[in-house]
This record gives structure tokens, C-alpha cells and sequence, in this order.
């Protein structure tokens, strides 16, 4: 699996996981992210700013959707899902690199 | 009356929701259970009763406590190594009856039961505590 294939696995487990919350919760962030430039597509290049906006928004449930997220991702990568954390961009990249050394 | 396999659902289901309210603090997952027992839901009617729960946890969280359903379906799945695919259902509460119907029909068993049976077989086998408990 290379680096896009990867990136795309996240990408739709976040997209699902924000959408489940409410339709216009996805649209809203990407928004959020993307400021005057407009909606982003791609919410892993914003995996840091992601991590502060989910913050803020949710509280305490940011956690849960992180987690959520990590877990339908190590399913469809067919990997064990890391140890569950508050921060989401680290979680992929230990996901990544569980993938790496697999 | 439930079944064995039924009882083991319920107690899965139980165990992944309490999971997912300990990664919001002590206090928080003492409140929703309060919350929950105040409106008539006891630990044991999680599953019977998701779609209160989820009712419930929306009115007293926002949007947000839609987030503890899904975690719960989340780690149920991780359970019983199922995907969760939400969006196979329109509903979250339909998912979850989608979820623990596939469980029944294909005599699925939870990780934490599989981990507790060989545990105890280990530790009747050899006569010692297993390394991997606490």
C-alpha cells in the first residue's frame, strides 16, 4: 500500500465518522479549515489544525471521534488499532507506521 | 430469559459504552449513568433501549453525545472484528440492530471473552496466575 492509498483509508474514515455526527457537521469543518481559501477537500493535510478544531468544537466527546476514527481505519487497513490517545495526527502516524513495519 | 449469546451482546455492549464514557473523566460517565437510571435506562437495557439512549444523550449533550453512540458501536465492532460501516444503516440505532443480528447468526465472540476463557484455561492448566493479567 503506498502513501496515497493510505492517506485515502483516513481521509474516508474521517469523512464517515463526521457525517455520522450530523450532516452539516463535515461541511462546517472543512469550511472552518479552509477560512477565506474556501472549503478544504483534503483534511489530512490539516491533521494538526483538525486536532485543535475537534478540540474546541466537542470537548470532551473530541476524543471519541478521534478514537472512532482510528478504529475504522485500523479495521479496513485490516490492522490492530494503536493505544487510543487525544491526539488524532499522532495516532496515524502510528497507524502509519504499524503499516510500515507490517 | 436470554440466551447465552444474547447476555454476552448485552454485557459487550455495556463494557464498550463504559469504555467509551471513561475516556470522558469519572465524573462525566457518573453523571450520564445517573442521567440515564433518572429517565428509566439501567446498565442492562443499553442495547434494548439504544435508540432512547441515544435520544437521551443528544438532548443532554448536543450533538456531541451522539458521538458516545457511535464510540459504543465503534468498539463493539472492534469486539467482534466487524467493520462498522454506518453508512449501511440510516439509522445509528439501526445499525446496531444490523450489528447484533450478524453477531447472533454468525456465533461471533467478543475479544475481552475470548481473552477471559483462555485466561482462565492458562491459569487451571499451569496453576498460576497468567503473565498477562493485572
Amino acid at each position: 500500500m503506498d502513501r496515497a492509498e493510505f492517506d485515502s483509508v483516513i481521509q474516508v474514515s474521517l469523512s464517515n465518522t463526521l457525517s455520522s455526527l450530523g450532516e452539516d457537521c463535515l461541511p462546517s469543518i472543512q469550511s472552518l479549515l479552509g477560512g477565506e481559501r474556501g472549503p478544504v477537500a483534503n483534511l489530512i493535510e490539516h491533521l494538526g489544525d483538525l486536532d485543535a478544531v475537534l478540540d474546541e468544537l466537542f470537548g470532551k466527546f473530541s476524543k471519541i471521534i478521534k478514537h472512532v476514527t482510528i478504529l475504522q481505519a485500523s479495521s479496513q487497513l485490516k490492522l490492530d488499532p494503536p493505544s487510543l490517545g487525544g491526539s488524532l495526527s499522532w495516532m496515524v502516524e502510528e497507524l502509519r507506521s504499524a503499516l510500515w513495519k507490517g | 430469559m436470554r440466551t447465552p449469546n444474547v447476555t454476552l451482546i448485552h454485557e459487550t455492549v455495556s463494557l464498550c459504552f463504559d469504555q467509551v464514557l471513561t475516556t470522558m473523566g469519572e465524573i462525566t460517565k457518573r453523571m450520564t449513568y445517573d442521567f440515564l437510571a433518572r429517565k428509566g435506562v439501567g446498565r442492562e437495557d443499553l442495547l434494548s433501549r439504544f435508540e432512547d439512549v441515544e435520544n437521551l444523550l443528544v438532548s443532554l449533550y448536543g450533538q456531541g453525545g451522539r458521538s458516545v453512540i457511535i464510540g459504543t458501536l465503534a468498539k463493539l465492532c472492534e469486539e467482534y472484528s466487524i467493520p462498522l460501516n454506518l453508512a449501511y444503516s440510516d439509522s445509528l440505532s439501526n445499525r446496531m440492530a444490523q450489528l447484533t443480528e450478524n453477531i447472533l447468526m454468525q456465533k461471533l465472540i467478543p475479544k475481552h471473552f475470548r481473552k477471559d476463557v483462555d485466561t482462565r484455561a492458562f491459569e487451571d492448566k499451569t496453576g498460576s496466575y497468567a503473565g498477562w493479567t493485572d
